[in-house]
Order: structure tokens, then sequence, then C-alpha cells
């Protein structure tokens, strides 16, 4: 596992339909064939079994991919459940536990988007901070951790 | 059990360039209640034309398409419809966006907020309600689709390639919710119609599938599928109805 995953890296909607996909196959499967069954590259594949595995939702062992009691028990859930186990994985999340500790000093309790930009660039050294922006609110907003308003460009906790 | 909408011998056809072009011939056959009917078959085959009249976007040249024994002859609102393309307006946010479609009911503001807000939960969108259409993902932006498209409890859903310009994994999420929307009982509608080129697709979610030809599109065959859900994608049973679908349209 890849220590340095702090962040979600893929949508919301591509990690919960992979792990439906996963859950489908029954057992193991390589990462190769579900790429190869999906028709997408191993480039597209790759960072939604990174964020998956950041949950904790499924193991990846020599290139194997299995659902954790975790993922299994995701999955199951209705829509009420998954977020509230998302929201629970979030609250673990280095990420959203920075955003939480600088929101938490400010007087506002709001931190503005560029100053979120500024975190990311500084965790992110080497990527685009935009994408991951778009992606960490949609986790946020869905977990229901964080609120986010386009108009004044404030992040908020819930 | 009285059928909720009958199509007798609907033929579609138009004019292009002096040459006539017979889109749809023949088209037979009904949806009762609680029914998931997929209509399949190959690009240009008329399947969303077909869509269209039963809507009443669009007139058919021969033939008739009845609603509760009532021709249809103009859009009913009993029945949505959710494209392939989402057309939420930009500068509202996603809980106007959802509201809108029960403004022209006539409801009080905090009736429709609350009918839209019970609707936003019920699609897995809780947290986006004050979220503008550019900032969704694609899938996040069908689910007001849909949201919007239900909120006003319609009886009939119909559903134009809806997953068809998505991410897979994210049309996959999709499918699965659609599922959960369906067996919900306390979520209308009675019926959906959806248009798909993805057999797949058809085979997981529908109880019945209507098979049209190439064009002009007739009916080819029609399928029952009494598997339970949820399916196993990757079942003999499914993999024999795929089969069985795709010899029919090559």
């Amino acid at each position: 596992m890849d220590k340095n995953i702090i962040l979600p890296k893929v949508e919301v909607g591509r990690t919960i339909g992979f792990l439906e996909i996963l859950d489908d196959y029954g057992s193991k499967v390589d990462i190769a064939k579900i790429a190869a069954d999906l028709l997408l590259d191993l480039d597209d594949v790759l960072p939604v079994v990174d964020t998956a595995e950041m949950f904790n939702f499924i193991k990846v062992e020599d290139g194997d991919l299995t659902l954790t009691k975790s993922g299994l028990e995701f999955v199951i859930q209705g829509i009420r459940g998954r977020k509230k186990i998302i929201n629970n994985c979030l609250n673990n999340t280095t990420v959203f536990q920075i955003i939480n500790k600088e929101i938490n000093k400010d007087k506002e309790k709001s931190m503005d988007k560029e100053e979120l930009l500024s975190i990311l660039r500084t965790l992110l050294p080497d990527t685009e901070v935009e994408n991951a922006f778009r992606i960490i609110l949609e986790w946020g907003r869905h977990g229901l951790v964080l609120r986010y308003d386009s108009e004044d460009s404030q992040v908020r906790m819930i | 059990m009285p059928a909720v909408l009958e199509l007798k011998n609907i033929g579609k056809e138009f004019y292009q360039e002096g040459k006539k072009i017979k889109i749809l011939e023949d088209i037979n056959f009904t949806i009762e209640e609680h029914e998931f009917l997929a209509i399949v078959g190959p690009a240009g085959c008329g399947k969303s034309t077909l869509l269209k009249i039963i809507m009443g976007l669009d007139k058919p040249t021969k033939g008739e398409a009845l609603y509760h024994n009532n021709k249809i002859n103009s859009v009913d609102s009993n029945m949505s419809i959710i494209f392939h393309s989402f057309a939420l307006l930009p500068w509202l946010d996603v809980l106007e966006n959802v509201e809108l479609g029960l403004e022209a009911q006539g409801m009080k503001k905090e009736v429709r907020m609350n009918k839209a807000i019970r609707m936003i939960q019920a699609v897995g969108l809780e947290g986006f309600e004050n979220a503008h259409p550019r900032e969704l993902s694609t899938d996040m932006k069908q689910r007001v689709s849909i949201a919007r498209a239900l909120v006003t409890d319609p009886e009939v859903l119909l559903m134009d390639e809806p997953f068809s310009v998505m991410d897979p994994l994210m049309a996959e999420g999709l499918r699965e919710e659609l599922v959960s929307l369906w067996e919900d009982k306390y979520v209308k509608p009675e019926i959906i119609l959806m248009v798909t080129h993805n057999i797949e697709e058809a085979v997981y979610l529908a109880d019945r599938i209507i098979v049209l030809t190439q064009r002009p599109g007739s009916v080819a065959g029609e399928f029952e599928i009494k598997l339970p859900r949820p399916r196993k994608k990757r079942s003999k049973e499914v993999y024999k109805i795929i089969d069985a679908i795709t010899a029919l349209i090559a």
C-alpha cells in the first residue's frame, strides 16, 4: 500500500461504481482483468484502486483485488448507510483533518478556496490542484463533512 | 391488467431532400403497471423517436399511441423524461433545479422545497443542495436530472440513453441506484421505459426488453427477464439472454 496517499484521487461515483463491479466478480480479481473487461486503461483504473484502498474498502495483493470486510459492508448498505461510512472514512483522512484544523483556527470558521488550493500545492507538489480541489469538494459534500459556497468561495465544516 | 401505455401500428417517416425516410414501422406493444421496459436496437433504428412519440414530443405518421386509453397528443404531466445530456439550468443550484419541476404545479414554496429536499436525498445528493451544475461530476449531474424528473411523482419515467455519455464506473454506480429507486415503494414511477444501445444494461435493469431492427425499426422480438434483483451481471442466465438478443440484432 502506498502510504503517501492522503486524499482521494478520483470521484465518488467512480469509486463506488468500482466497488459494485468488484462485488459482482465475487472474489479475487486481477487488476488487469478488470481493466480489460471494462475496456479501460490500467492508468484509469489504478487511481480508483488507490482511492478504494485508502478508504480500506479493498485489499491489493500481487495485483489481485479483493473487497475487505469494510468494503463488503459498504456495498450492501443503502444510500444513508453509505454516507455514514464515508463520513467516518473522511474524518480519518489526512487532507480532511488538515482542512478541519485550519478552519477551526479561523475566526469566521471558514476557508477561502485559494487557501485550500495553496494547502494542496504544498501536499501535492507535482499535481494539478484544481482537479484535486474538485474531487475533495465532492467527497466532502457527499460525506457531509464540508460545505462549499461557490458564491463566496468559502469552505466550511458541517 | 389494463395496459397503461399502448402503441398501435406506429409508423414514422419524414422527407429529406425529396426522399421519404421511414424510421419506424408497425410498432405494436403495450406496457403495464410496475413494468421496467427497455428498448434496444442498433443506432438509427428509431428508438429515440419512439420515446419522443410516447412523451408527446413528436407525432407518429401512422397508428396511435395511447396513455390510459387516451390518444397521446401532447406532453402529459404524469410523464417525465431524462436524456443523456442534462439540460440543467447553470445559474440555479441543485435545489433550485430540482424545485423547477414543481413550480408549474402551483405548490407553496415551503412544500416545494421539502419535496425537492427529500428527492435530493433519495438520489444520494444530500450535501450538494447549494452546488451549481458546473461544480458537479457527470454522474452527479445525472442524479440532479433524475431528481428533477421524479420530484413531480410521475407515473411514467422515460429515459433516453441515460448512462451513455458517462465514465463506465460512474454509470455502474448509477445503474445500481436506479435499481434501488425502482424497488423503493415510496418513489414512483410505476413504469420506467428506457432506451439504450447497451444490451447488458438492458438485461441488468429491465423486466422486459423490446428489440428493434435496423431502420426502419420494427419489433424483432421481445424478451421477459424474470430474474430477481439485484442481478448478477456475470451469470449464465444473463449471458444467455444477452446472446439471444445480440443474435436477433446481428
